[in-house]
């Protein structure tokens, strides 16, 4: 799967995470798998998408809060590790938390900006004219996929120089990195289990 | 009731156009619509009033906003029949339902079947692969996906049908469903299907790595969960 292709990919999948359902389709659980198969590597996307749950799963959208956006984490760890570019899991676990960092604050500007379309269509009823709802919905739509395909791009196509540089780094963060990725999917579960019992 | 499958299809896109300052006011608006054109086909002087009362500020749990958007849909269309109480009725209700649906309805999906989804997605694709089936990822992706979808869709539909049918009286009958047993128990089975998830991983060295820093980091984030709860 190509950059552009996986951008895109990861542009409608976010779409359910923000505007549309939510189906589920795009948390880390379905798009790790899903990317690692595309690119040949069904498991090692799945691990990376179980990595990247474990940090973004507890996290509750109430209200619409924002933090790492999990479908852009998911599918660029695995997409990097996975694809053409071969990062190394535990680089491109980080990287994806970094483009799925990045997400979360283009998506708070997108959303600090949306309040005109809502404006706009009162400010057309008050003149008597028609609200255009189905228009406003269709650009917000857009600009989000279009938000979301520029930030996913950006990430993938960083995929080559950070696969060449990541060997140059010193060995102590590069076994950080390692031991983070292994250790984090079973803190992440042990930390859910608890949780999850204490309050039932 | 050609209502029902309008409402029910547009409810998906509550979130699309989501802003700081107006919440899911858009996508509120732009699903009710067609249920206030049929409303107010015959008094069109109603419909932009109608519109603008409803590009007001408005924020629930997606999944339940199926009620809200039945119940609104029928005072509205009580209202345009000549019944002038309905309207502000309609949006007191709306904003009491969207708050008290929205606690319940958070708890429920996000904290318990979005958890359960993943969990069971997880333990199907290890059980199956460690049974020899063929595609093991995809039988878990899909036994998650229903785990989340299934009470989702019918909650918004019947939250569509049931305020369509009632109106306010939906408030009624939402208010005494046994929510609280419902969200005690997807949050077990998600805590147990977490369990067997990492019970599955552990069992396999191709999963767990090292088998002392998987238990010890499960130790640790068990114990950081229940030193903060």
């Amino acid at each position: 799967m190509s950059a552009l292709a996986g951008s895109a990919a990861l542009a409608l999948l976010e779409l359910d995470a923000s505007s549309i359902g939510p189906f589920l389709l795009s948390r880390p659980f379905v798009v790790g798998p899903l990317f690692g198969a595309a690119c040949g590597r069904p498991w090692l996307g799945a691990a990376l998408g179980a990595a990247v749950e474990a940090v973004t799963l507890r996290r509750l959208p109430l209200g619409g809060a924002l933090g790492i956006s999990a479908p852009v984490a998911a599918g660029a760890a695995a997409w990097l590790a996975c694809g053409p570019a071969a990062l190394a899991p535990e680089a491109a676990f980080l990287a994806g938390l970094g483009a799925g960092w990045a997400h979360g604050r283009v998506e708070a500007a997108l959303r600090r900006l949306g309040g005109a379309r809502v404006r706009r269509a009162r400010a057309a009823l008050a003149a008597g004219g028609e609200p255009g709802l189905g228009a406003a919905v269709l650009s917000a739509l857009a600009l989000q996929a279009a938000a979301t395909f520029v930030v996913a791009l950006a990430a993938l196509r960083l995929g080559e120089p950070l696969a060449r540089l990541w060997p140059l780094l010193p060995s102590a963060p590069r076994e950080g990195a390692r031991l983070a990725l292994a250790v984090v999917p079973w803190f992440g579960a042990g930390r859910l289990a608890v949780s999850l019992a204490r309050r039932a | 009731m050609r209502t029902f499958p309008s409402l029910f299809l547009r409810s998906l896109f509550l979130q699309a156009g989501f802003s700081e300052e107006a919440r899911q006011a858009l996508g509120f608006a732009w699903a009710l619509d067609p249920a206030l054109r049929a409303a107010y086909a015959a008094r069109p002087e109603g419909l932009a009033e109608a519109r603008a009362r409803h590009l007001e500020s408005f924020n629930t749990q997606p999944c339940a906003s199926g009620l809200v958007l039945g119940t609104a849909a029928a005072l509205e269309a009580r209202f345009a029949a000549g019944d002038a109480a309905s309207a502000p009725r309609a949006a007191a209700l709306k904003g009491a339902l969207a708050a008290s649906l929205a606690g319940a309805a958070d708890a429920l999906f996000w904290g318990a079947l979005r958890p359960l989804a993943a969990a069971l997605a997880a333990a199907a694709a290890l059980a199956a692969f460690a049974a020899g089936w063929p595609r093991p990822l995809a039988l878990g992706v899909v036994l998650g996906l229903l785990a989340f979808n299934v009470p989702a869709l019918a909650v918004r539909g019947v939250g569509v049908a049931r305020g369509l049918a009632r109106g306010e009286g939906a408030a009624v009958w939402a208010a005494a469903l046994p929510v609280q047993p419902w969200i005690r128990a997807a949050r077990l089975a998600a805590a147990l299907a977490v369990a067997a998830a990492a019970a599955l991983a552990w069992s396999d060295p191709r999963f767990s790595g090292s088998r002392a820093l998987a238990a010890a980091a499960f130790a640790a984030g068990a114990a950081s969960s229940w030193r903060r709860e």
